[in-house]
């Protein structure tokens, strides 16, 4: 490879056709005599413009028609001709530089253009200066070279994990998943789809880890009023059902009641709304949300059967994920759940009963009301909940968390308007994320952010050595397994 | 006649006669003097034009160059003609040369050729080359005898042993066509002017000979002729005239030179070969009656696609042959891998002096 040009951040390479190289692979150009390295990525592969070329393609052209023969070429000229002709043009974004051995922001040298030596750098000099003490496979380069990473830098961060339908976004979610368990976090899965109850099973077996409870809601996941207390009661109320302000004052009076008298239940609740002395359009409303509450079967009066995140967690105190299975439940359920399930665990996460846990959101939109986007992104996070947002409409998460996500794991999207949302990732080049995105395989995805030392790269995803529900279902199954 | 002619003329025969083509072999003398004169340049430097194909000037120019006295002409000398189709084969030679830099003393240069043959309604070629080369005033002069070419006489210059050399190939390809093809039409590009150094006049007698004993007509077609009369080229006689015509000027034309060094071995025409087509000028073999000739032409133009006037045949040859300038990086960069020849970009004295300020070509780069 020979360094063509250079304009700003952006640097022209000439790549010739025995030099095996792909968008995403980085590229380490050293200057031998100034004793540094430009850490330069590619973002498009095009054919060099070499001189005469449309003539010779032209004249190809005809000869491939109605024009047969044969060359007498003793020199071999047309060796070199194809040599030419298959040049190709990298264009590289330069991402770095290197001193001395180590890593440099200092990018603004030129490298000699006759001098410099160019080649393909291993991904492990750019990740090499994360911590390892929590050091994880997340997957590999295009030749099949390790990318390890490490998971200090998922602590305290916000992810976004995005991409088209099926092109393995659930894959990466459920490795990380499973990762952090391992090293020992505690993870919460708000799970639409049913993609993650299995992660405790390994492929082909029927045990299943104790450090994977899947949770569904009204069945194994159920609260006592005791435990969840008005205000959480009340928010879900207000947000999951919308009960108008007068209507929550009259609820809040009737709750307190309900505490001094020490009989806080679902039953005592129930006969307490409609033997309140209030307005009748009130006692309806009020009426209304609870048997709505009460036929989600998410409340208990036995203490036994409700679950407990506190007790949960400190048993669990090597790892454990808890996968709250919202298949097929309707969207207030899923709203009740997710408010219940938040609120419990900002509690728990202001007492300190909880040092930090690992949030992963799937399709958010679904469930998660709109103030909660601003908080997650900012209260939260300082009470050390830390949130992985999955989806495959970008649209449906704020500008906003782009910008402010410090993880990033791009799959393949091919619509403009998805592409253009995607650009705003503050940590990365909108031309970047245009060139490499509209062209990855599956399972195959853009990692931008600090669990890649800041350094964008091209994955493929470890494979998962646990069962897994969700990846999409095919009716031709066989002719796709035999494509 | 060798052994290694004999090979040669046997794979163009073959070449020409039987599906599919099958290339011939370039004679192991040109292929010494390439390896020979490029050898000795090992590890020279070469100074490398900045842009090469910008002297990829007609090289094929007429012997005469001459403004000339004409009469009148009348329509009756307009020889009309209708394209009649025919079985005989066509086909075409063309060649070409480039200098890809200076060494220093004299320079690099290639050398192709192409041989085209119509068949039936299908194109088939043989591409001989590139053949690399060097040229200069240390050249290795004992090679070229051997290439055909005759001792010099005064100074040389670049300029002159490349067409020399070019002209050898082409004879060669020429004289190799016309042994194994027979009652074909044979095209080249050019004249049958001869009698300069370049194009010795025995050669083309003989190419000629060789021609009429195999019933092969052979016609030159020259783009550029440089017979004027008062400064309009000869083909502006036909410039009216929207039919296919011929119009012979050859008297006209012979009786305003002398004898001596030039020969007309070609009896001149001025030929339209296509309704509304370029007008060129077209030699026949002046021992060729004109009947002959006329039918020669009426059957190339009804055998072969004659688009703009100018044969298929033949436009393939020279696009084959030519030179483009991805060729051009090739072949350097073969120089320099195989014989160690190092590039350097040649400076340009008037950009130097001047900067944008110049007027040549090279201020553009």
């Amino acid at each position: 490879m020979k360094i063509l040009k250079k304009e700003g951040d952006s640097i022209q390479l000439l790549c010739f056709p025995d030099e095996d190289v792909e968008k995403g692979d980085y590229i380490l150009i050293t200057d031998g005599i100034k004793d540094r390295a430009l850490i330069s990525q590619i973002i498009d592969v095009q054919y060099a413009n070499i001189p005469g070329i449309l003539e010779d393609l032209l004249r190809d052209g005809i000869s491939e028609s109605s024009l047969t023969g044969e060359d007498v070429d003793p020199f071999r000229v047309s060796s070199q001709l194809e040599v030419l002709k298959d040049t190709r043009l990298l264009i590289a974004k330069i991402r770095g530089a290197m001193q001395n051995n180590r890593m440099s922001r200092d990018v603004s040298w030129l490298p000699s253009r006759i001098r410099a030596r160019v080649e393909v750098m291993s991904p492990n000099l750019l990740t090499r200066e994360l911590s390892n003490k929590h050091a994880f496979e997340l997957g590999s380069t295009r030749r099949s070279a390790v990318i390890a990473s490490d998971l200090s830098a998922l602590d305290g961060r916000l992810n976004i994990i995005t991409g088209r339908k099926g092109t393995g976004k659930s894959h990466l979610s459920r490795l990380l998943v499973t990762t952090l368990v391992k090293h020992g976090a505690p993870v919460v899965v708000l799970d639409v789809n049913g993609e993650y109850v299995n992660l405790g099973r390994a492929t082909g077996s029927r045990e299943s880890s104790t450090k994977i409870v899947p949770l569904i809601p009204g069945v194994n996941l159920r609260f006592s009023l005791n435990e969840i207390g008005l205000s959480t009661f009340l928010g879900i109320l207000v947000h999951a059902l919308s009960l108008p302000d007068n209507s929550s004052r009259v609820f809040a009076r009737i709750w307190r009641q309900l505490e001094l008298q020490n009989s806080l239940r679902m039953d005592t609740l129930g006969t307490a709304i409609a033997n309140f002395d209030c307005h009748e359009s009130i006692k309806d409303a009020l009426q209304a949300r609870f048997n709505t509450l009460d036929d989600s079967g998410i409340f208990t009066n036995d203490p036994k059967a409700a679950l407990s995140l506190d007790e949960v967690f400190r048993t669990h105190g090597s790892g454990v994920a808890l996968v709250i299975n919202m298949k097929n439940q309707p969207s207030t359920l899923r709203r009740i759940t997710v408010e219940l399930f938040i609120s419990k665990l900002t509690d728990l996460l202001s007492s300190h009963n909880l040092k930090g846990l690992f949030l992963f959101a799937e399709e958010a939109h679904l469930y998660l009301r709109e103030t909660y986007w601003d908080d997650i992104i900012t209260r939260m996070r300082h009470l050390g909940l830390f949130t992985t947002f999955i989806t495959n409409q970008p649209d449906t998460i704020e500008g906003g968390i782009y910008r402010q996500a410090d993880n990033i794991f791009l799959f393949n999207f091919s619509n403009e308007h998805d592409l253009e949302i995607v650009s705003k990732v503050a940590k990365l080049d909108g031309e970047t994320i245009r060139m490499i995105v509209r062209e990855l395989p599956p399972q195959r995805c853009l990692a931008v952010g600090d669990l890649v030392g800041n350094f964008p790269m091209v994955i493929n995803v470890r494979p998962l050595e646990v069962q897994t529900l969700g990846a999409t279902r095919y009716f031709f199954q066989d002719q796709i397994a035999a494509a | 006649m060798s052994h290694q002619s004999t090979t040669i003329q046997q794979s163009i025969s073959e070449f020409v006669r039987q599906e599919p083509a099958i290339a011939g072999e370039l004679p192991e003398r040109f292929l010494r003097f390439c390896h020979l004169s490029i050898e000795s340049k090992r590890g020279e430097f070469l100074y490398t034009e900045p842009n090469v194909t910008d002297q990829l000037l007609p090289t094929n120019c007429d012997a005469e160059s001459s403004s000339l006295e004409f009469g009148t002409v009348d329509d009756n000398e307009i020889i009309k003609f209708i394209p009649t189709p025919s079985s005989r084969p066509v086909a075409a030679i063309d060649t070409s040369t480039i200098r890809l830099g200076e060494l220093e003393d004299g320079s690099l240069c290639a050398l192709r050729g192409a041989v085209v043959v119509l068949d039936g309604k299908h194109y088939k070629y043989t591409r001989y080359g590139p053949l690399m080369f060097s040229l200069g005033n240390s050249l290795l002069t004992d090679q070229f005898p051997s290439l055909g070419i005759t001792s010099f006489n005064g100074v040389s210059n670049v300029e002159i042993l490349l067409r020399r050399v070019r002209n050898s190939l082409e004879r060669w390809l020429q004289l190799s066509v016309t042994r194994s093809l027979a009652n074909g039409l044979i095209l080249i590009d050019g004249s049958l002017t001869a009698g300069t150094p370049d194009n010795p006049s025995a050669e083309m007698e003989n190419l000629l000979g060789v021609a009429r004993r195999s019933e092969n007509l052979m016609i030159a077609i020259s783009k550029n002729t440089q017979l004027r009369i008062q400064d309009k080229s000869i083909t502006a006689l036909l410039e009216v005239n929207s039919e296919p015509c011929l119009l012979d000027v050859d008297k006209r034309i012979r009786r305003q030179f002398t004898e001596f060094p030039i020969q007309f071995l070609g009896r001149i025409f001025v030929g339209k070969l296509a309704r509304s087509g370029f007008p060129f000028r077209i030699d026949f073999d002046r021992r060729i009656s004109t009947e002959d000739c006329v039918a020669g032409i009426k059957q190339l133009t009804g055998t072969d696609i004659v688009d703009q006037g100018y044969p298929e045949t033949l436009r393939v040859a020279h696009i084959l042959s030519t030179f483009t300038a991805s060729d051009v990086l090739a072949i350097q960069s073969l120089a320099r891998a195989r014989f160690g020849i190092q590039l350097l970009p040649k400076i340009a004295l008037r950009r130097s002096l001047f900067g944008p300020f110049g007027t040549g070509w090279e201020t553009r780069y």
